[in-house]
Parts: structure tokens; sequence; C-alpha cells
């Protein structure tokens, strides 16, 4: 089954360049349309009503984000394509959205066209473009909804609802306050970096801790973190420092 | 009758008096005057064999034994007994008379010595070193309180024999003045320092004579006599002898007080000090008063609030306390007073206010160390957001390069691509032999844009013009690196991208002493309000704010016209040039 795609960039180059890519390495890829801005591309999207969208955020006038919110109901599959944008990447990496980067390895693109495929062939709402709406619209807030996939589906949790998170070989479970725990089918490592703003903490290689729920630090076991639900997570020698730093930092705050 | 020292006269007075002198003829001890005449004599007591000035007693009925004294072959315990002058004075007071040693009186080279008569009783005067051989040599003369010559230089009244005297001798007078002081002097006219002089005194009042009392204060002194200075510290005074009666001062306000009495030279005086203070009674003995009349009395003795009085009296071998031959000086010491308990708060204050400045002059020290602390991380965070500025113009321009690139690679459009990479590496190299400089030379600028807008060319396909004003030498003007690439990248973008006839104009120019760097473009323009023509803008915004807070008087303005038409940016670098 082919899926029908369209590419939205400002830069004809671009344009060029994804189309060359896409027809050379990724078959089953009917490119339905091309657009060089925002407000073509809208135009485009709701006349050839495609599966998937590859979608550059920078554009003049308007963006690739604002494109989006132009839609009540995202229908369709988006793959971001950008340059650098460390905003952009933070609020898509917060949805579980894929993006590549510029100039585009094509190993990732076809990476990211067959889980765009798999999502098509399940048919599923795309709830994760509705999240990255929400962050978008409020990206001051404190507590942004990240989302949390796995195989199955993608949970959306608020960011001051995790206790802490641990991780298991390219798993990673998450604690949250109701007791509920959420096993992610990503790395640890992604989510430390992306949580890092919003008060969480590295303690050990395979913890992570959201700093507001600590209770106190024991020196049991060379430095120990009671959180206020009684679990204790180790902290490892290389992190103590950065712990009590930001341990004195999330009081003072 | 005694050998009397006359060395240290004071020592001598309290210690030697009383000692029975050596000589046979010395009768028992007795402190009055007996029948003797007294020879003042240079001796050395072998005892001693201190050379030093005795009296001599010599018997009144053995005048000549004097010679026999002065005879070395003569057995005495004194060696060497010779005549304070060749006049050699003999005094002959009354026998009975008591307490007549007094002090000496100083004629140039010559001392003077006195006596004190207070029996109204008559006194002999002798000269045996004068005699018919040479008393046309002398002259003499007698002065009555040191103000009348009663008898002006005249020769030798009369030589005599008599006192058991086996030659003649100068008989030079009985003298006799109730209350008064005559002094008799004798000198060789052949050699004035052969001389010699004597002084009687009469007087019964051996009192002290008050002239005045000085009281020194800090920075100031003043007379105690004169109520109008005296800071109310006497009001009454003895009308006789002007000793103060109210004499009364607060505690550690005075530094001394400086008794000053009439000179005199016939007697001594010692000061004692009785204290009545709340350590009890206490007497002491100070000193005495100096040969001009002054005593000095220093406040150390008199620090506690409590009565006290100076007693003045005559120095002899025993006190007397004879109420009639004592000066006596009341005063009151009172407790620290009002002013001086205010002036010690006011010091107290003072001190106190010092301490506070002190201190906060130290706060203010560390405050304003913190605020040049805070002002240099504000400039080194400006510094760092600048350099963070500065990367996060490249990456996003070199990510779009490299695609561009890859899109000619993709296109086999080898050439391109070749001419494209060529320029990136130039533009990559600039960009980070820049990034550690603060200014590069317009020129340098200038030859970064050319490359930029011919990489641009490529992939939007547009003309344009890099102009710098004749005027200007871009060799010389330095500028912030890079500072319009993100508006000359916005023109590529947004003014010209994928449009046909669209041109981008670039220029400096100069304006007085103002530096223009404008870039236009003939696009469709945009909403400065609105202010949504994305990163470029808001990166140079951002950028000439950083740089206004670096730079002193905020040279950088940034200013936007945009119209249908076109859109003019332009950057002035006021006072620049």
């Amino acid at each position: 089954m082919n899926i029908r795609c369209v590419l939205i960039d400002d830069e004809v180059n671009n344009l060029e360049n994804l189309q060359y890519l896409l027809q050379q390495y990724c078959p089953g890829v009917e490119i339905a349309g091309s657009a060089g801005s925002a407000v073509e591309g809208i135009q485009l999207i709701k006349a050839v009503n495609p599966d998937l969208v590859l979608l550059d955020i920078q554009m003049p006038a308007k963006s690739g984000f604002d494109l989006l919110k132009s839609f009540d109901t995202v229908s369709f599959e988006v793959i971001f394509v950008t340059a650098y944008d460390q905003y952009g990447i933070q609020a898509i990496k917060f949805s579980a959205l894929d993006y590549l980067l510029k100039p585009v390895d094509v190993d990732d693109l076809k990476q990211a066209i067959d889980k765009a495929k798999q999502r098509i062939a399940l048919k599923q709402q795309n709830s994760n473009i509705t999240n990255l709406i929400a962050y978008l619209q409020k990206p001051q807030q404190e507590s942004p909804r990240i989302a949390l996939p796995n195989l199955l589906q993608t949970h959306y949790v608020k960011v001051n609802e995790i206790l802490h998170c641990e991780a298991s070989d390219n798993y990673t479970h998450f604690f949250l306050k109701n007791g509920e725990k959420i096993l992610v089918s990503r790395t640890l490592k992604e989510y430390a970096e992306l949580l890092k703003p919003y008060g969480f903490q590295r303690t050990h290689q395979s913890h992570l801790v959201n700093m507001h729920y600590v209770k106190s630090l024991l020196k049991e076991d060379g430095g120990t973190l009671l959180l206020q639900d009684g679990t204790k997570i180790p902290i490892s020698r290389q992190h103590l420092e950065a712990v009590k730093t930001s341990l004195s930092n999330t009081l003072n705050s | 009758m005694m050998i009397f020292y006359r060395k240290y006269f004071i020592v001598c007075i309290i210690a030697f008096m009383g000692i029975i002198g050596p000589l046979k003829a010395q009768p028992a001890v007795s402190d009055s005057f007996g029948h003797y005449f007294l020879f003042n004599m240079i001796t050395t007591d072998k005892r001693y064999m201190v050379r030093e000035p005795v009296y001599l007693p010599i018997s009144d009925t053995a005048l000549n034994q004097v010679f026999d004294e002065m005879n070395p072959a003569h057995n005495s315990t004194l060696i060497n007994i010779r005549p304070l002058s060749p006049v050699m004075l003999g005094v002959k007071l009354n026998p009975n008379l008591r307490h007549f040693y007094s002090t000496i009186a100083q004629s140039i080279s010559q001392p003077y010595y006195t006596f004190l008569i207070q029996d109204s009783s008559d006194a002999i005067l002798v000269a045996m070193g004068i005699n018919l051989t040479n008393y046309r040599d002398f002259l003499y003369h007698v002065v009555e309180n040191d103000s009348t010559e009663l008898i002006p230089w005249s020769p030798i009244p009369k030589l005599e024999q008599s006192y058991g005297a086996d030659k003649p001798y100068a008989f030079l007078g009985k003298f006799n003045a109730p209350g008064k002081q005559i002094m008799v002097e004798v000198y060789n006219t052949k050699n004035y320092s052969i001389r010699e002089g004597v002084i009687f005194d009469w007087r019964n009042d051996l009192k002290p004579v008050l002239s005045q009392i000085i009281v020194e204060l800090k920075g100031a002194y003043f007379n105690l006599a004169y109520p109008a200075i005296n800071r109310g510290y006497a009001s009454r005074f003895n009308r006789i002898n002007g000793v103060p009666e109210d004499f009364r001062f607060p505690a550690d306000s005075v530094r001394n007080i400086t008794f000053q009495f009439k000179k005199q030279e016939t007697l001594l005086h010692s000061v004692h000090l009785i204290s009545q203070t709340k350590k009890g009674q206490d007497t002491l003995m100070l000193g005495f008063i100096d040969q001009h009349g002054y005593f000095v009395l220093d406040r150390e003795y008199c620090r506690q609030p409590g009565r006290y009085e100076l007693v003045f009296q005559r120095q002899q071998k025993y006190p007397s306390w004879e109420e009639s031959q004592l000066l006596r000086i009341p005063f009151e010491v009172l407790p620290a007073s009002a002013r001086d308990i205010s002036m010690k708060y006011v010091l107290l204050l003072a001190g106190i206010v010092l301490v506070v400045l002190f201190l906060l002059m130290l706060f203010f020290q560390r405050v304003n160390k913190r605020r040049v602390r805070r002002i240099a991380q504000q400039k080194e965070s400006a510094q760092l957001k600048l350099k963070s500025v500065r990367s996060q113009l490249n990456p996003h321009f070199m990510f779009n390069a490299l695609s561009s690139i890859q899109n000619l690679m993709n296109k086999q459009a080898t050439d391109d691509a070749n001419r494209y990479l060529n320029r990136f590496a130039i533009l990559t190299r600039a960009a980070l032999d820049n990034s550690e400089k603060d200014m590069i030379s317009l020129e340098d600028e200038w030859r970064i844009v050319d490359n930029y807008l011919q990489m641009e060319q490529l992939r939007f396909g547009f003309s344009y013009t890099l102009y710098s004003d004749p005027a200007l030498h871009p060799a010389d003007i330095e500028v912030p690196p890079m500072l319009l690439q993100p508006l000359i990248e916005n023109a590529v973008k947004h003014g010209v991208a994928g449009k046909k006839d669209r041109h981008i104009t670039v220029q400096a120019k100069q304006s007085g002493h103002d530096l223009q760097l404008i870039v236009e473009d003939n696009g469709e323009g945009f909403d400065i309000a609105k202010n949504n023509t994305g990163f470029g803008l808001k990166l140079s915004q951002e950028r000439i704010e950083l740089l206004n807070e670096l730079y002193p008087g905020k040279p950088f303005r940034l200013n936007i016209q945009s119209s249908g038409t076109g859109t003019i940016i332009t950057i002035t670098l006021n006072k620049w040039i």
C-alpha cells in the first residue's frame, strides 16, 4: 500500500531534495504535492488529504506549527524537517513526534517513514499533534503534558505527576504520583534531557528523579534519596554533587 | 654649735642638723646660735673626702682661732679649711637665737648666706680678712629689703680688735631692722671676685606671699583671681593674702594648678597636701616652692573628689605646724561635672557614630563590591549571550546551506555543488575565525556578506548589490562581526526567495560621524507592528541590545522601514567614524 505524502518547505532546493530522497530510498511513498509556504501547504493538505506531511518548521509568514494549529483535527502523520530549532525540537520530542534534521540523513528518513507507515496502518488518531499544539500554546506552563508512547498506546502525563523514572535496557519505567507505572520504549537518557528544565535530576545511570518529590537525602550506601512516597533512590558517586546542587535549587525555588 | 654643710642645702638641713661638729670648741648640741661668730668656709671632711662649704663657728672670745683653723697643722677632721672669700665675713647673732639658718642667696658667682632673726635682736658683722694692710681696698654697703641702700658703697667704717682677736679686723656694724631684711655686701675694689655678702632677715611672718594662682585646663589657662574668666572655680578671696576661700573644680577638669609666690631669697618653703576623699585622709609631702616662687600641683594628686588643702610652711628640721607659720590654700574637687559627663557622652557618642559609620562604610563597600561584581557578571553574561546568539545564527544558516549542497549533489549538479561547497567553507572559516573577535574590519565583513549572498543567489536566484561609500575606508572601520548576517538572511528568505526580479542592496554609508549599514530588498514587506517576520530580525534586535549593554553610550540603533514595495533595515553606529 502506498502512502500519500505532501512536502512543505519554503526552499525549492529542499523540496527538490526531499522529493529526490523519497523517490530514491522510500518505496511505497507517493508524493501528492509540494508547497513553498504554510498557507499554500494548508490548501494543498485540504485538497489532497495526505497520509503524511513532511513539514519544515521555519518558514516565512507562517511556521510549520502554525500550519498544524489551523487544523481542528489532524488526520495525517507529520514528520518535521528542520535545519536548527532547539525550541521546536523540544516541543516535538515532548509529544513523541518524529523529526529530521537538515541535511537529511537517508537512514533517518527511511526509519521515520517506516514508523509513519505503521501508524498509518493502525489508523491511530494522532493525539501527539494535539499534545504538541497544547504544548506550543502554553509554552511557559510549568507542567506540560508529555507523551509517553509504548507499543500499544501513548500516555499523556503531566510532568509534575511523574515521581521518578528507572531505566531498563532501552526502556524506561515511569512511576507516577497516583501509583501507576508506565513502560515506555525509549531510553532514560532522552527523558533526562527532556525533563531537566522541569526539576528532574539524574541520580544514577538508571534513575531520574523529580526533585520536587524528594523528602530527604540519606547518608546510607554513600547517598540515597528518600522520596515522599517512601521510595529510596540510589545516588551514584558521580551524580552526588549535582544532586545536592539540584536539591538546594529546588528547595530555594 | 654645729658644722653645717651647705651643699645640698635641703638634704643638709634634714640630715645634718644636729650632727656634732668636729671642733673641740663646739659646745653641746644646741640649735641656738650661741656665743660665736659664724664664718663660711670651704673644707673637706676626712671621713667623706668631699669638698664642701661649712659654717665654721668661732668663739666670740677667741676670734683669732679662725686663722688657726686654717692652719694645715691644726688637728681636725676638717682639712684644708679655706674661707669662702678673703673678706672672711663673720656673723654674730643673739646667742639665744634659734631657727636662724635659712637659704642661700646667689649673687652672680657668690652665695650669700642668710640668717633669720625672729626675736628682733642685733646682728654683728665682722670681716676677719680685712686688716690694717688691706682695709683701703674694700668697700661695703647695706641694702634694706633689696631696695633701699641704707649705706652706699663706703670704705670700711672701722677696724677693731675685740672678741679675743690678736690683731685688728674690720668691724662692719651692728644691725637691727625689725620686720625687714638687710643685706651687707663687701668687695675688694681691686678684684671684684673677692666679695662676700650676708643677709639678715628680721621678718616674723615667714609664710610665702601668694601672687597668683594659675589654673591650666585642656587648651586653656587662667588666673583664678578673675571671676569673669575663672569658670566659677572661685568667687571669694581673702583680702589680705589673696587666698581663695571657695576654690573648687570638677574632677579631671584641671590639668595642673600653678601657685606663684613672691620671689624671695631667704626662705625655703615645703608643700604638703592634705586630702580628705572617700579613700580617707592623707597627707603628702609634695616638694618645695622653687627658687622662682612657683609650685605646680599636678592633677595626679587631686583626681578623687573630696576636700584638699595645700599647706606651705618654712622648711626646717622639725616642721612646727605652728598655725601662724602656715599658709593654707584649701580647695575642693567636685565629682566630674555635668559638662564633663556630657563631654564624655559626646565622646562616647562620637565613638559610636564613628564605629557605625565605619560599619556602614564597610557595608556599602561590600554592597558596592557586590554591585560591581554583579555588573561584571551581567557583562559577562551579555558576552556569553552574544556568543550564543552568534552561534545561534550560524548553525541555522549552516544546516540550510548543507541541505542545499545535499540537493545539488542529488541533482548531480557537480559544478554548482563544488562552488557552493567552496563558498560554504569560506563562510564557515570566517565564522570560526570571528567567533572570538569582538570586531572585524568592514572590509572583511563585506567579504563574508559577498560570499553569503553568492551562496544564497545559487539557492534562490536573485540579484544583489554590495556597496560601500567611497568616503569610507573599509579596511580601517571596525564593526561587530556578522552584524548584518541575519538581516541579509532575512532579506533573502523573506524578501526575495523564489520570486522573480528581486534585488537585494547591502550598503555602508557615512552620515556625519555615524556609520550606517543598510539592507534593502524589493520584496513584499511586512507589518512591523506584528513583528512576526521571525528569527532573523529577532536575533538582530537581541544582538543590538546586548551590544548596547557592552559599549558605552549605547551606539547601536536598528531602524526598520517596510512597505508593500520593500523593506529597508538600517543599523546606525552612532559616532562610529
